[in-house]
């Protein structure tokens, strides 16, 4: 009877973790942008965080460093900078996206093929990890509106 | 009151005419300083294309131009501006093919001109990389009023450039046309392009 006592209280103190862990933070699309020949590239996700959050650092075994980056304009001016992190307000999907946000990946160890995947882990303020499978899609534009790349493709020309 | 008011309009009127004797002269020699080419866009560049050889404004008289600056180290920007160009002047079809695409390096430290046509060619095969020496490239990014600056590079970690992007349209004889922002869209870009060119 003790021993059932203490194993529902340990279920109790475990099942929050447990549940929340793996949903917190929600991963779509991730994909790298890999021009041939270059040490760098970009990684583009969208993420949704269950509960305010942040991105605040990417680590990867496949190059020597990933900073966060933002593109911002001073006037007609483009600049890149390094972010500490990127708010994730509950709830709300943030894009990193071509001209916006981007992972940059420098001093790639070798040179990703295309439709392969690289691995990189994901940290985020609140202490999770979620460890991401990037596909490379060398050369494309971003999959800007899901629901029209048909009409994008046979719409368009001619 | 109104003695005041006449003696007034008279010293107006006098500094008026003072004024039109002194700027006359600055007026002429500014417009003599435009006059060799009413481009404020654009003029006489010489940089190094993918084989090494020396390419000049003059080499693509007869066809569009358009320009456009950036480095290869850069991964977000440039690579989304070129595969706009490359997409736009694909569906332009005929009129594209009036229209030589130019990517200037602004990095001519890292960007010699072999690794331009090599980047370049992931793209479109129709984009023209070129390169030179630092100072050919100051050269002509003054000629296309292209603002850029080396970031400080933290420990470990490249450099970027932060510059003004455009992409410069210009005519067969080499005058500026039109330009259009880095963010337009792909059928933006196209229609604009389809509007100045014959």
């Amino acid at each position: 009877m003790r021993h059932l006592a203490f194993l529902s209280l340990l279920f109790m103190a475990m099942a929050p973790a447990a549940m929340a862990a793996p949903a917190a933070i929600a991963v779509e699309t991730p994909w790298i942008r890999h021009v041939p020949g270059r040490e760098n590239a970009a990684a583009y996700v969208t993420l949704t965080a269950a509960n305010d959050d942040a991105l605040s650092r990417v680590t990867s075994d496949c190059c020597a460093q990933v900073e966060i980056h933002e593109m911002t304009m001073d006037g007609d001016v483009m600049q890149m900078r390094a972010v500490k992190e990127i708010a994730l307000p509950k709830g709300m999907p943030v894009a990193l996206a071509p001209t916006g946000y981007h992972l940059m990946l420098l001093g790639l160890k070798e040179q990703p093929t295309s439709d392969s995947t690289l691995k990189l882990t994901l940290h985020f303020a609140s202490g999770a990890t979620q460890e991401v499978a990037f596909t490379v899609k060398p050369l494309m534009l971003p999959p800007a509106t899901k629901q029209t790349p048909a009409a994008h493709e046979h719409g368009g020309h001619h | 009151m109104r003695i005041s008011a006449i003696v007034w309009i008279v010293c107006v009127l006098a500094a008026m005419g003072l004024l039109a004797w002194v700027g006359a002269p600055v007026v002429a020699n500014r417009s003599a300083g435009l006059s060799s080419g009413t481009a404020l866009i654009g003029g006489p560049f010489t940089l190094i294309d993918k084989d090494g050889k020396t390419v000049t404004d003059t080499d693509f008289r007869g066809r569009y131009m358009l320009v456009y600056f950036g480095f290869t180290h850069c991964p977000d920007i440039c690579p989304t501006g070129l595969l706009l160009i490359g997409n736009a002047l694909e569906q332009l079809g005929s009129k594209g093919q009036q229209i030589a695409p130019v990517f200037i390096t602004l990095d001519p430290e890292r960007d010699t001109p072999a690794i331009m046509g090599q980047y370049v060619s992931h793209f479109s095969e129709r984009l023209i990389g070129l390169s030179g020496s630092p100072e050919q490239v100051r050269q002509v990014a003054e000629a296309y009023k292209v603002y850029y600056r080396k970031t400080d590079a933290t420990p470990g970690a490249d450099y970027m450039i932060d510059h003004s992007g455009y992409m410069y349209l210009m005519g067969p004889d080499g005058t500026y046309l039109t330009h259009f922002p880095h963010q337009i869209s792909e059928s933006a870009l196209k229609d604009g392009l389809a509007k100045f060119v014959r």
